[in-house]
């Protein structure tokens, strides 16, 4: 049973340990865990057995380490067994002392940890062991070895066995010492990695070109590199029973208010699920309502729009093993929002937002209003209009519902397709499978072409939303309006807006209002989601989010004469 | 951790949405697509023309455009066979419903009303009244007010029946010459406010069926000289139909017409011309006019104020003015004038003397401005009328005189100078 892989882990050790039991704490623990796993065996629903079972293994997590060397060997290889990747380098140090180095083959840098450590150790002599250290304590063997003679720059010691086996697992290596309980965790991690390259889903045209990697620490410096401060804070979680997958929760403190910080971390913390394996699961499992088919995180491979979005006061999640930041609270504007906005003249920004707004209403009503106007509202379309909408669908066998169905449906395919297909092919495919079904579907009387352009164009609209999670959102609610539209005419697109309206205007983001600024209106927010201000404008931040700084850059900072030059009263300067 | 109270509420709470979602569905689906219908079962009305029919029949005429013989633009492979694509269906009835029942009979899509451009009243049916028959396009709730309502002069359905190959049928071609305000334009709204509205009569657009060439100025007919055989017969908008109620009273030519729309300051003729003697011609495009009634009482006469004012330019000097001097201007637009304010008096006083019919609002303009005279005289306001003595003033300015730069005209003859010209006028 997979998920049991821990508390089987937890056995592992228990299987051992008797061997030689020799320290108070361990037996207490040990009576601990047997009391427990007797309790949970009594009990008779299954789930609730096994919570009891996962509970009383967590107990073992406390067990320390052993400062018999052998045990502790002992211990790791049995756990390690049949772990062809893991490794134990025994050695013997000039003072005598039996000693090993462990880790999991591929995740460390082997030569480093060679000459740091393994060699270091060994060719130390007596001297190198003696003397005070550094809190000028006695002679404590691990503070000496760490202190003197290992010569990396990150080591840390643990006593603790479960410690030690998850900082190996995550790449450290582990030195233990004969006749000390406790161990040094030495990272020298170094393993396979993709480099930085260009974001695939959110290319731009102007703007850095870095996107996210798979590597957490890679990521965290991406977004280091874009705020150097020391407020930008990263708190460093693991997730996972299995995967034990580390999570950063980053923001800037003092701007990010603390209720929000700790909603976060309260969120993430109680995630219990046996892997993450993208941060797509993590989305799933923090957000407020999780049946809304609307995302309420942004996920972006861009660093820049974490940057930025951090500025704003809001948090970004990082996922080790995902390129994809999430970024928390939302709003339904931010995630109509491209980085480019901000990149190109504040004109063309605007427009680009406005359209964009446009586009999104054409993508979710687009067919319905097609839909509506010809089967319910003929007297709406211009008479030529009419005419020649008429004229096309002469001889079509299908209503136009089921014609705007059957054409959303096949796009649908199409664009699935094309997403899964190899890259080479997939572009090709899409296109002649555009073409193909377009025109074919046309003259063989199956289609009318007004029914292609409308799912054309919506097709296109769809793809402008700059967050493709939004954009697989509302293309999915466009069947729901079709199928009102063609139930109840304009009527049932009204109908089926406001259910969205009422929907949308419930919804929350870590406590943030989903379609603030606009409602709750907020005068100041409400010119960003109209315009993109000009950047010497762009002054405070949000007063839901940035309030507790709300001043983000200085009041003159527009280029051009000044006005105040050779004013005699002016002091402000 | 969750347990067994959470999964149990939470299976509720699916529960209670599955049901939720049952219902909806069903909501939606059992009410069905009622009125629901796709554009190809409709017979889409593009223009109605009623006539006169024996036994107090009224003949209903519907032009429905037959979709399949629409070729969209840019269609490939479009068949050479095309028929026309418009057809026209006629029925009788006691009442026009009466008739469009009939109507659906022969017609395997539904009648489709929000689209009639045109609703066209045969002459006969006119001289009986039209009310009556107007209450079904009011009451409809497809029709439209905004349809151009016209009179036609013969039978309505020979209009509907002739060919206009420029547009793609001949109630839109009708609707766009309509907009080109040849003649008293009206629509079923506007018609109504007249027909109800107190001091004022309704007058519409005449529309004729015509096979080339114009008509005779000052008259409805064509030359005989003038019709050609290889000319199909099309519909033609000239002229205006008085009506005094819902009654047509009497029919205005061309002239007659524009008399009528520069006295109410609606927008119609663009061109007029204006003659120095007899053969020499100036022409005038107009660029816009205004008009406004100034009821008087002197004593116990009321007496009624016309004031046009007229925006013109010079469009054609066939005279051969010297168009560059200022004074000959002055004096053209004295000529302006002089042929508009005649325009509306010959109209003016054809009214007063053969209808009675006070098509130009001169009631209404009173009971505006005089409303406890009005409640006096309103009842004997025809007889007011035909003694009414009407004032017309005319201020006409020509704005420009063309892309011409030449101060002499392209004419061979002589260049008129302003006082040659001052002379010319004189003597006429």
């Amino acid at each position: 049973m997979q998920p049991l892989t821990l508390a089987a882990a937890g056995r592992d050790l228990q299987e051992v340990v008797p061997l030689k039991s020799d320290s108070v704490e361990r037996h207490v623990i040990l009576e601990e865990y047997e009391g427990l796993i007797a309790q949970a065996e009594s009990l008779k629903d299954r789930f609730v057995r096994r919570d009891a079972v996962f509970a009383a293994s967590a107990v073992l997590e406390r067990l320390p380490i052993s400062d018999d060397l052998d045990q502790n060997r002992r211990s790791l290889s049995h756990l390690f067994h049949l772990a062809s990747d893991w490794v134990m380098r025994e050695f013997r140090t000039a003072q005598g002392r039996e000693g090993f180095v462990t880790y999991i083959d591929g995740l460390i840098d082997r030569d480093r940890l060679d000459r740091h450590v393994v060699a270091a150790l060994m060719a130390a002599d007596e001297q190198d062991f003696t003397g005070p250290t550094l809190n000028g304590a006695s002679q404590d063997l691990i503070e000496v070895v760490r202190e003197r003679i290992v010569r990396a720059s990150q080591v840390d010691t643990a006593s603790n066995l479960r410690t030690v086996v998850d900082a190996v697992l995550h790449g450290d290596a582990a030195l233990f010492l004969d006749g000390e309980d406790r161990a040094l965790i030495i990272s020298e991690r170094d393993y396979e990695k993709r480099s930085v390259g260009e974001p695939e889903t959110e290319a731009v045209i102007r703007g850095p070109r870095e996107g996210f990697i798979e590597s957490l620490r890679c990521n965290t410096a991406l977004i280091r590199r874009r705020i150097r401060t020391p407020q930008l804070k990263v708190e460093t979680m693991r997730v996972g029973r299995v995967s034990r997958t580390d999570v950063a929760i980053c923001y800037i403190r003092n701007l990010t208010p603390d209720t929000i910080v700790e909603e976060v971390k309260r969120r993430v913390q109680r995630i219990d699920v046996d892997a993450v394996i993208d941060s797509a699961m993590f989305e799933e499992l923090i957000e407020d309502d999780p049946y809304s088919p609307f995302p309420q995180v942004i996920a972006t491979e861009r660093p820049d729009i974490v940057a930025a979005n951090l500025l704003e006061g809001r948090l970004a999640i990082i996922v080790d093993g995902s390129p994809f930041a999430l970024i928390v609270p939302v709003t339904l504007w931010s995630l109509l929002q491209a980085s480019e906005d901000y990149y190109e003249r504040f004109y063309i920004g605007s427009f680009l937002r406005i359209l964009r707004y446009a586009l999104s209403f054409l993508a979710l009503v687009g067919p319905a209003l097609y839909v509506a106007v010809t089967t319910f509202h003929q007297e709406m379309l211009p008479t030529a209009l009419l005419l020649t909408v008429a004229a096309t669908r002469e001889g079509i066998p299908f209503p136009s519902v089921v014609e705007a169905l059957m054409m959303e449906l096949m796009f649908e395919a199409l664009r699935e397709a094309g997403v899964r297909l190899p890259r080479n092919v997939g572009q090709a495919v899409s296109i002649v499978g555009a073409l193909v079904i377009g025109q074919a579907a046309v003259q063989a009387g199956l289609v009318s072409a007004p029914m292609v352009i409308i799912v054309a164009i919506t097709g296109i609209a769809s793809f402008s939303f700059p967050r493709f999670n939004l954009g697989i959102s509302v293309r999915l609610l466009r069947f729901p309006m079709v199928l009102l539209a063609s139930t109840l005419g304009l009527y049932g697109i009204v109908i089926g807006l406001l259910i969205i309206l009422i929907h949308v205007a419930g919804l929350r983001s870590f406590g943030i209002p989903y379609t603030s600024p606009v409602a709750p209106f907020l005068v100041q927010g409400f010119r960003d989601v109209i315009f993109r201000p000009p950047l010497w404008l762009r002054g405070s931040r949000s007063s839901l989010l940035g309030y507790l700084n709300p001043r983000r850059q200085g009041g003159r900072i527009k280029a051009g004469p000044d006005p105040w030059e050779g004013r005699k009263d002016d002091k402000q300067r | 951790m969750g347990g067994k109270e959470g999964r149990q509420a939470e299976m509720n709470s699916t529960r209670r949405l599955i049901y939720l979602g049952f219902c909806l569905s069903c909501a939606l689906t059992l009410t069905g697509c009622w009125d629901r219908i796709e554009v190809n079962d409709l017979a889409i009305v593009q223009g109605i023309a009623l006539d006169h029919a024996p036994d107090g029949h009224i003949e209903v005429t519907i032009s429905i455009p037959v979709p399949s013989e629409i070729t969209p633009p840019g269609a490939t492979g479009g068949g050479a066979q095309l028929g026309p694509p418009a057809t026209n269906k006629s029925a009788a009835g006691r009442t026009v419903t009466e008739a469009v029942i009939r109507l659906q009979e022969k017609l395997s899509r539904r009648i489709y009303w929000a689209h009639n451009a045109v609703i066209l009243i045969g002459e006969d049916l006119a001289r009986e009244g039209i009310g009556p028959v107007l209450d079904f396009f009011t009451r409809n709730r497809q029709s439209r007010l905004s349809s151009v309502i016209a009179v036609t002069t013969g039978k309505a359905r020979d209009v509907l029946a002739s060919t206009l190959p420029v547009e793609l049928n001949v109630p839109t071609g009708i609707q766009e010459m309509e907009r080109l305000h040849p003649a008293p334009f009206a629509d079923v709204k506007t018609f109504l406010q007249m027909m109800l509205g107190e001091g004022i009569e309704p007058t519409t657009s005449l529309v004729h069926v015509v096979t080339g060439g114009a008509p005779e100025p000052g008259t409805l007919q064509l030359p005989s000289s003038q019709q050609s055989e290889r000319d199909p017969a099309q519909p033609a908008v000239f002229g205006a139909a008085v009506f005094k109620g819902d009654r047509l009273v009497t029919m205005l030519s061309e002239r007659e017409a524009a008399g009528i729309l520069f006295a109410k300051g609606q927008f119609g003729p663009l061109f007029i011309p204006v003659s120095v003697d007899q053969d020499r011609w100036v022409g005038m495009r107009l660029l816009r006019y205004t008009s406004r009634y100034r009821p008087r009482l002197e004593g116990d006469q009321l007496r009624m104020e016309v004031h046009v004012s007229v925006e013109a330019e010079l469009l054609e000097n066939k005279a051969g003015v010297d168009a560059d001097d200022p004074r000959v201007i002055k004096l053209l637009e004295r000529e302006l004038e002089k042929t508009i304010g005649a325009t509306i008096r010959s109209t003016v006083t054809k009214m007063q003397d053969e209808a009675q019919a006070d098509i130009f609002g001169f009631g209404a303009a009173v009971r505006r401005r005089m409303p406890i005279l009005w409640r006096e005289i309103s009842a004997s306001w025809d007889e007011i009328f035909a003694r009414l003595p009407v004032d017309i003033e005319v201020k006409a300015a020509i704005l420009r005189t063309g892309l011409t730069n030449r101060p002499q005209p392209l004419t061979r003859g002589e260049v008129l100078s302003a006082e040659r010209l001052a002379e010319l006028l004189r003597e006429e």
